[in-house]
């Protein structure tokens, strides 16, 4: 990949990080401007395992995708759902 | 579609206005809102600060139901609740039928059951079709027993009102498409276990079934269950299939809790025809077996099934009364006719206005009506001068038509007598009777050419429905105005202490049913108090309630009670009866608190005043 590529994948990965970040915010209550590019579960006390399952349901919405049974259980940390999100963009 | 479904969501939603405003835009709503829909709109009732109903609700479960929480919000927000939800823990039910669990706590006005087939008999969880008859017989009796069982702990401990839920088979039927022609199918052997359900929880008051399978079949198998939940988390349902589940179960809560509704109020344009007949003329209007006329006929059958529920339907049209007035008697396919409307207003006058004196006319209160119409201006008019009215917008695709009253929760019933369904012909019967009173010389002669005979049932149990109906609707002819649940009606039937009467009334018009309820404590004893007295409004001015209470009186006097007492209990709207006892013979009574009206009156009695011209005679049953 060039510079070029890679900048895009960046600034796309951000965009999609922003979203995701709003999506929890919405799911949990909790501040937006608590939430970045490094939130993962173990942040956010109300992200228990029937939060994770809302939270599931929610991105799926916000990103009109469907995650398969095996994909649910690694969503597990902002990073984690834009690697699966942005998924065209990576090559695993 | 992210989540597997078939059914479109609305692509925007206005999540502003009054707690009315939003009801009006989504209450009868035909397509599911996405998550992100319910939580802004969530948020948005939240934010609102308009006075709310508690409502305490218990979930019992055999499956994970948590995941509901925020559709429970949600529809009880949307429907005017401040909901308090208890769950129990998973898997705990006859723990909780028991004094002093979670349940009991928790003091709930309904209890939720979730359960699986599995659950009533583990043969369920296994192919049935090949059961012999007696086998499947078995099994059938094992699953009544087991929901019957545990219904009647739980209501020894308590909700008000039960819901049992059954958790639909998420599959096709066992012998595929054969299933319909076998003689001994799995959905055969289910449909027979949830009928024998229905008649055993008839048994056991305010325990009622609702039939998940029928959600189902709204919303769709596939649309209803999100197998990746079920499988990691044994909760069933997709996002689609929840809020269609917690809606149908808040409806309940709404048909208990909230103000009965009992007359639906219809406007002419473009709800009952196409069109607009003061200017597309009679032959102009869409009615008949083209489309959209052939949408509108269909409504008007709808219209007719809500009848069958024991509402009452009634016309407010802006129009001059004779263009409708040709379509209701003469138009070959207009279904509705004069008779089957309780009252009409027909003119230029403003609708809230003609509503108010429908309200009068029918003797019901504003909070009892739900207004259909095609126009928002003339439903925000209502919402903002009326704000007790439920105001419900036909669709603007006029193919959604029929469907517009299937979702509103205050048209769901949770008991039916054969008062109800006969409703409308007594309200054409008393029109017939005012008819007849011009015609008579004196209200002593107008009562006497009635020739009215009433029937006096005592602790009658096959009426308990109809008897705590009445204690919780009648508002104006009522002395004390308690309001009591089945079970508590049951109970004083039962109470060798109390005595409960009742009276139905019929005349050469026909038979008004059963319109009067009489209770009185302490009938062992040589002192009585008379807890309630109170009557149907559609038969005030008979004289009835005097040969009622003579002939309770009677009955008391005959058990040995020397003396019985009576209150009066004012309210805004029971003045018609603030010189009742008096007017029936009890004089006023010492009482140490000045604001109690005390009567009392001594056993037995003298003759009456005059002659009463109701005859009364023994219930038949």
């Amino acid at each position: 990949m060039d510079m070029e590529e890679n900048g895009m994948v960046g600034e796309i990965e951000s965009a999609t990080a922003d979203k995701v970040c709003d999506v929890i915010a919405d799911v949990f209550g909790v501040p937006r401007d608590k939430l970045g590019a490094a939130t993962m579960q173990e942040d956010i006390p109300e992200w228990d395992s029937l939060g994770h399952l809302n939270l599931v349901l929610a991105l799926e919405e916000a990103f009109n995708v469907s995650f398969s049974v095996t994909a649910m259980p690694d969503l597990v940390s902002v990073t984690a759902i834009v690697g699966k999100v942005s998924g065209k963009w990576r090559s695993s | 579609m992210a989540t597997g479904t078939n059914v479109d969501p609305p692509t925007q939603m206005d999540a502003t206005g009054s707690r009315a405003d939003v009801l009006a835009r989504l209450g009868s709503r035909r397509t599911p809102l996405t998550l992100s829909q319910i939580r802004s709109t969530t948020r948005h009732l939240r934010s609102l600060s308009e006075p709310m109903v508690p409502l305490r609700a218990a979930v019992l479960h055999t499956y994970t139901t948590q995941l509901l929480q925020p559709y429970w919000q949600f529809e009880s927000l949307l429907q005017g609740f401040d909901l308090h939800l208890y769950e129990a823990p998973y898997g705990a039910l006859r723990q909780e039928a028991e004094p002093g669990s979670g349940l009991t706590a928790s003091d709930p006005d309904l209890g939720y059951v979730f359960m699986r087939w599995e659950d009533l008999e583990p043969r369920l969880g296994l192919p049935v079709s090949g059961l012999s008859a007696t086998e499947a017989d078995d099994v059938l009796a094992g699953a009544v027993a087991a929901v019957g069982g545990l219904m009647r702990r739980l209501r020894q401990v308590g909700p008000a009102t039960l819901v049992v839920t059954l958790l639909p088979r998420m599959w096709r039927p066992e012998l595929g498409a054969f299933d319909s022609m076998a003689r001994h199918s799995d959905s055969d052997l289910r449909r027979r276990i949830k009928s024998a359900i229905a008649r055993d929880l008839e048994t056991i008051s305010s325990a009622l079934f609702c039939d998940l399978d029928e959600v189902a079949i709204d919303i769709g198998r596939t649309n209803m269950f999100d197998l990746r939940l079920w499988e990691t988390s044994r909760f069933p349902f997709s996002v689609v299939g929840s809020q269609a589940v917690v809606r149908h179960l808040v409806a309940y809560a709404v048909a208990q809790l909230q103000p009965k509704a009992k007359c639906v109020v219809v406007d002419a344009d473009n709800t009952l025809w196409g069109g607009v007949v003061g200017e597309d003329g009679f032959a102009g209007i869409a009615l008949g077996p083209e489309y959209p006329g052939s949408v509108y006929a269909t409504f008007q059958r709808r219209l007719l099934e809500l009848q069958q529920r024991g509402f009452l339907l009634a016309l407010c049209s802006k129009n001059n009364p004779q263009d409708v007035a040709e379509v209701l008697a003469t138009h070959p396919h207009q279904l509705l006719r004069e008779e089957h409307f309780a009252a009409m207003r027909v003119n230029w006058l403003p609708k809230p206005e003609n509503l108010q004196a429908l309200a009068r006319e029918l003797n019901l209160g504003l909070e009892s009506f739900v207004f259909v119409d095609d126009s928002a201006h003339e439903g925000l008019a209502v919402r903002q001068q009326l704000p007790q009215v439920t105001v419900v917008q036909t669709p603007a695709d006029p193919l959604q038509l029929p469907y517009c009253l299937d979702g509103v929760a205050r048209l769901e019933i949770t008991s039916l007598t054969t008062e109800d369904r006969d409703r409308t012909r007594m309200y054409s019967q008393e029109r017939a009777r005012q008819a007849t009173v011009k015609s008579h010389g004196s209200i002593d002669e107008y009562l006497a050419s009635l020739e009215m005979a009433m029937r006096v049932g005592i602790d009658s149990e096959q009426h308990v429905a109809r008897i705590a109906q009445l204690t919780q609707k009648t508002n104006q002819f009522n002395l004390t105005t308690r309001r009591y649940s089945e079970a508590q009606i049951l109970s004083f039937m039962r109470d060798p202490d109390r005595m409960v009467a009742h009276f139905s009334l019929a005349d050469i018009f026909g038979d008004s049913g059963l319109v009067g309820v009489a209770i009185v404590r302490g009938v062992t004893g040589e002192v009585a108090e008379w807890d309630t007295l109170l009557m149907s409004c559609r038969v005030i001015g008979r004289r009835a309630e005097a040969a009622f209470v003579r002939d309770v009186l009677q009955r008391l006097g005959a058990r040995g009670v020397k003396r019985v007492m009576a209150t009066y209990a004012p309210t805004t709207k029971n003045q018609i009866v603030s010189d009742f006892w008096p007017s029936v013979g009890f004089r006023q009574a010492e009482t140490s608190d000045p604001s109690e009206c005390l009567y009392a009156c001594d056993l037995p009695m003298g003759a009456p005043d005059g002659p009463l011209p109701v005859r009364v005679l023994e219930a038949s049953e």
